[in-house]
């Protein structure tokens, strides 16, 4: 007969049941922190990367025109050649393939709220009569309220509605503009964008608005095409600069956080664990003594303690995923949807990573493992 | 069976003062018997049983066992006789905690479960343990329990020697009573060493082996 493994399992469940609880739920913290830290990624890819594909924006300083402030003697003058500069820009935008309209407009800033962090997107601002013809091209579609047709008259994505918890009839970032744009439909889409009628001049400025598909979403390269010779001092929103920034500020900085937090626990958890088997393996040493004595082989004591191990981390691991799913359940349900927040419970990719960390604990397991196995004698040695 | 030639055991080897434990030591032992080896405490008794049982490698002198110099064997083949060949009974009887005493015999086992299961509870009812004792953790056994099932454990595989160290050391007179004929009768058909300081559980004995000072003195 083998050295059963199971035996000590089932005959010291209690004294386990501490073991595999720290353990599953070490692996429930770090999914459901990842879960958390996750929303943020999730939420804000509609905002930093589908929208962009449908819509840039650019403000254009005169030099990059080709302007020379000193060859005007008034600033009407300047103006007026700015203008044409731009008018120009935009005819020729207007019939590039991709490009489905541009046009100047003011934009705001509209706020969304994740768990971690907050980022915001322009929403533009343009006459009554344009509006439908823009939710076309966003693919987005009025759900509640109507159109706006008057000034200061907002449509607001309806996740970021419910982010920001505005309703119909309220204001729109009241914090920034007062009781300035009202609310008075809500609208539906992909890529959460907000879009409203002007109401005098705002100070968050004003944008040539580009309309077109993925094929201009680096309007940088395509103004440099169309011979505007772009500076720092040019502001351009697209697709690169959101892909840049989406890449720097979320992906790397959340990932970054989440590898943090997962060496903490894993150091704590290991340290732990290091300590739990130390002292469990040494009220042991008599047991492997007999076992050795009575003709088992170091091999085969080692055999049966890599299997409780595993047995253990792997009722752990069990328990663990069951636990990280109901985490990331409860969060689902109690702070992401009613946040207007974009999560899963399932992240398949990074439960496989934490449950390799598993198996990375077995490994350092081995050291106190090999060292207690070295240390078996016969009971000879016990009896001294 | 076993037959023991100039068998010395030193500590402190590489100082002035070696330590005798055994000092050339000749013996030879038959087939079956009980067999005791008594001495005070110190005298090298335990030491001459481990070094027997392949437990002790001996300093100096061989030991050859059914033709097989032990001393010379690996450490694989010193498990091997010790698995199938040799049983052990120890002074305390090292039960493992947490496992029944059915399971703490079967523990030792070489045979498939199920035979293994059926021969562990012969054993156990026939060293006098009730069923309802089978499945009791050795926490809830007496000490004559437990002996017993040290005893079982240690003939589960039918050894060819069963070695006892001291077997009735912790057991009242009764107990110890028992222990000593369960052993006699095993004795009939196999060797059973049994080391002891007690000269009065050895009265059934075939052969007493006297030892003091590392030396056998009868």
């Amino acid at each position: 007969m083998k050295l059963s493994a199971w035996k000590y399992v089932k005959n010291n469940m209690r004294v386990l049941l501490v073991q595999i609880s720290a353990l599953s739920l070490s692996l429930m913290t770090m999914y459901v922190i990842y879960t958390l830290l996750q929303t943020t990624s999730e939420s804000f890819r509609p905002i930093m990367l589908e929208l962009p594909k449908k819509i840039s924006y650019a403000s254009i300083t005169g030099s990059s025109y080709g302007l020379d402030v000193k060859g005007y003697e008034t600033y009407e003058e300047l103006e007026a050649a700015y203008n044409e500069k731009q008018e120009q820009l935009i005819e020729r935008l207007k019939s590039r393939p991709g490009i489905s309209d541009v046009f100047y407009a003011q934009i705001l800033y509209s706020m969304y709220q994740s768990v971690v962090g907050q980022q915001t997107a322009e929403t533009p601002l343009m006459e009554p009569e344009r509006i439908p013809a823009f939710l076309d091209h966003m693919e987005a579609r009025l759900t509640e309220g109507r159109m706006p047709a008057g000034d200061g008259e907002m449509l607001v994505d309806e996740t970021i509605m419910k982010n920001m918890g505005y309703s119909i009839g309220g204001y729109f970032m009241k914090d920034w503009y007062g009781e300035t744009f009202k609310i008075v439909g809500t609208i539906r889409s992909d890529c959460m964008i907000s879009v409203g009628t002007p109401m005098g001049h705002t100070n968050s400025g004003s944008y040539l608005v580009v309309l077109g598909d993925e094929s201009v979403m680096d309007l940088t390269s395509v103004l440099i095409e169309e011979g505007i010779k772009i500076k720092s001092s040019d502001n351009i929103i697209d697709g690169v600069h959101y892909r840049d920034a989406y890449r720097k500020d979320v992906e790397d900085a959340i990932g970054s956080a989440v590898n943090v937090i997962m060496i903490v626990v894993m150091v704590f958890l290991a340290i732990l664990i290091l300590v739990t088997y130390v002292s469990y393996m040494r009220n042991r040493v008599s047991e492997y003594c007999l076992y050795s004595s009575i003709g088992y082989g170091r091999g085969d004591i080692y055999g049966m303690m890599i299997r409780e191990m595993f047995i253990i981390f792997g009722i752990s691991a069990v328990t663990g995923m069951i636990l990280s799913l109901a985490g990331g359940y409860a969060i689902e349900r109690l702070v992401i949807e009613p946040k207007g927040l974009i999560g899963h419970v399932l992240y398949a990719g990074h439960m496989f990573k934490i449950l390799s960390t598993f198996i990375f604990m077995i490994g350092i397991l081995q050291i106190p493992a090999l060292a207690c196995i070295s240390r078996i004698r016969t009971i000879d040695a016990v009896e001294k | 069976m076993f037959q023991v030639k100039d068998l010395s055991m030193i500590y402190d080897m590489n100082t002035d003062s070696k330590t005798y434990a055994l000092k050339e030591i000749d013996l030879t032992l038959p087939d079956k018997g009980l067999i005791g080896i008594i001495g005070p405490s110190g005298s090298g008794k335990s030491t001459l049983m481990y070094c027997l049982s392949t437990l002790k490698e001996p300093t100096e002198g061989s030991i050859i066992y059914n033709g097989i110099e032990i001393t010379a064997v690996t450490g694989k083949e010193r498990e091997r006789l010790r698995r199938t060949e040799f049983g052990f009974i120890f002074q305390k009887h090292y039960l493992v905690p947490y496992m029944s005493a059915l399971d703490n015999v079967m523990v030792a086992a070489t045979g498939s479960k199920n035979e293994v299961q059926e021969k562990a509870s012969a054993l156990l009812a026939e060293l006098g343990l009730s069923e309802k004792e089978f499945a009791k953790k050795p926490a809830r056994l007496s000490g004559g329990q437990c002996q017993r099932t040290a005893i079982a454990r240690a003939m589960i595989n039918d050894p060819k020697v069963v070695f006892a160290d001291e077997p009735t050391a912790s057991l009242d007179h009764e107990n110890a009573f028992n222990v000593m004929r369960i052993l006699k009768k095993y004795s009939e058909k196999r060797l059973v060493m049994v080391i002891t300081h007690d000269k009065s559980i050895l009265t059934d004995a075939d052969l007493v082996l006297e030892i003091w000072d590392g030396e056998l003195s009868k």
